[in-house]
């Protein structure tokens, strides 16, 4: 074994590179790496430039893996979830009674069943519809927030930005609807959409509550209590708002798109 | 429930293959029973005469396997890549029948047509 194969790239670079892969492609990919790094590249640029080369692969690694990051963040969105129901429950008890705590409970089991089984879209219109109910659900999530904190503040804005908060899944099951020619699909976009939203106004909804409740000389100190309420409240029920409006979207999104047809389309399926 | 691929031409977009995919699959074609992540790697730069990254490779693969193109095993690794199994890739007959309708295509549309396009000048009206 000659002094290139004996060679290391950055260790830090490699145990990036592990932690963005699972363990069986860690193994088999970093072997690629790690053998083209010391067959080719070393020889020919020198050993910094190689150190270069192996870095720059892991992060086009890292940016690749993004999309598997999809099903990471809903992960760390519903653990740290968790947590924050946890210690909220702590710190104010009797927040959640036996009966709520409980379905939130299933709730975030089903969310957590979902992200873990079926962000890995196996077909085309799998990946479509993850896609669509992710960015939708990024809108969705991001106008309930501005919509509170803005109605909370006195500002008029924010009941017309809230309106738009809940007529976006209809827009969004329409859009899945014309796409991809299923209610079904409009359905599960609101579903998707409904998980991603949720999380994105829980955590804004908590961390709204926790700085007032920390900042003194606010009157409300048990604000958390509140915003965790409302928090679940928009998590769970205004999810199932999400994938009914979806699904009534999906239906006029197909109805609309056979307006004008000829008789002779060929009939598609709807669900 | 019925779940149907219907609009969009998602079904034919699954099966419609680009460059860099038909450069791997071909890669894999060629290498045979050598058929590595590290060896397509360099099959496909040599190929395509420009640098790629490992990462592309892995990921095209990955996808191709997902559409039921090739199939993989895993294999014995070597001390080069400090006994890291190797995972040995292998075409299927649809990742053959995919890459025999990608030529056709290609020859259709350039039928008729000679090849290299040679002072090629715009005769429109403008």
């Amino acid at each position: 074994m000659d002094g290139h194969e004996i060679a290391r790239p950055p260790r830090w670079a490699d145990a990036l590179l592990r932690t963005c892969l699972s363990a069986e492609e860690a193994e088999t990919q970093s072997g690629d790496l790690l053998e083209a790094y010391r067959d080719s590249i070393l020889p020919r640029r020198g050993r910094l430039s190689a150190d270069l080369w192996f870095a720059r692969q892991v992060a086009g690694y890292m940016w690749r893996a993004r999309g598997m990051g999809r099903r990471n963040w809903m992960l760390a969105g519903l653990a740290l979830s968790a947590v924050t129901i946890v210690v909220s429950v702590l710190v104010y008890p009797g927040v959640l009674a036996g009966s709520a705590a409980a379905k939130v409970a299933v709730g975030l089991l089903i969310y957590a069943y979902a992200a873990v089984f079926h962000t890995r879209p196996a077909t085309p219109e799998a990946a479509v519809i993850l896609s669509l109910g992710s960015k939708y659900g990024l809108s969705i999530g991001s106008l309930w927030v501005l919509g509170v904190l803005l109605t909370s503040s006195g500002v008029g804005l924010g009941v017309a930005i809230l309106l738009c908060a809940f007529l976006v899944p209809l827009v969004a099951g329409a859009h899945a609807g014309i796409k991809l020619w299923r209610v079904g699909a409009g359905m599960l976009v609101g579903f998707w959409s409904s998980l991603v939203s949720g999380l994105i106004v829980f955590h804004g909804f908590m961390a709204y509550g926790y700085v007032l409740a920390f900042i003194s000389g606010i009157p409300d100190a048990e604000f958390p209590r509140k915003t965790l309420g409302g928090g679940l409240f928009l998590m769970f029920l205004g999810g199932a708002d999400a994938v009914i409006a979806a699904t009534i979207g999906g239906l006029a999104g197909i109805l609309l798109a056979r307006t004008g047809r000829s008789p002779k389309e060929p009939r598609r399926v709807l669900w | 429930m019925t779940f149907v691929c219907t609009a969009y031409n998602i079904g034919e977009m699954a099966e419609t293959l680009g460059t860099f995919e038909q450069a791997v699959l071909l890669a894999i074609v060629r290498l045979g029973e050598d058929a590595y992540g590290r060896g397509i790697l360099r099959e496909v730069q040599e190929r395509l005469e420009r640098d790629v990254a490992a990462g592309a490779i892995h990921a095209t693969l990955e996808r191709l396997e997902g559409k039921g193109l090739i199939r993989s095993r895993i294999g014995l690794g070597t001390p080069i890549r400090d006994g890291r199994a190797k995972r040995f890739y292998r075409l299927e007959p649809a990742g053959a029948a995919a890459l025999n309708d990608a030529r056709a295509a290609v020859k259709n549309i350039w039928r008729g047509i000679r090849y290299p396009l040679k002072g090629f000048v715009w005769m429109g009206t403008r």
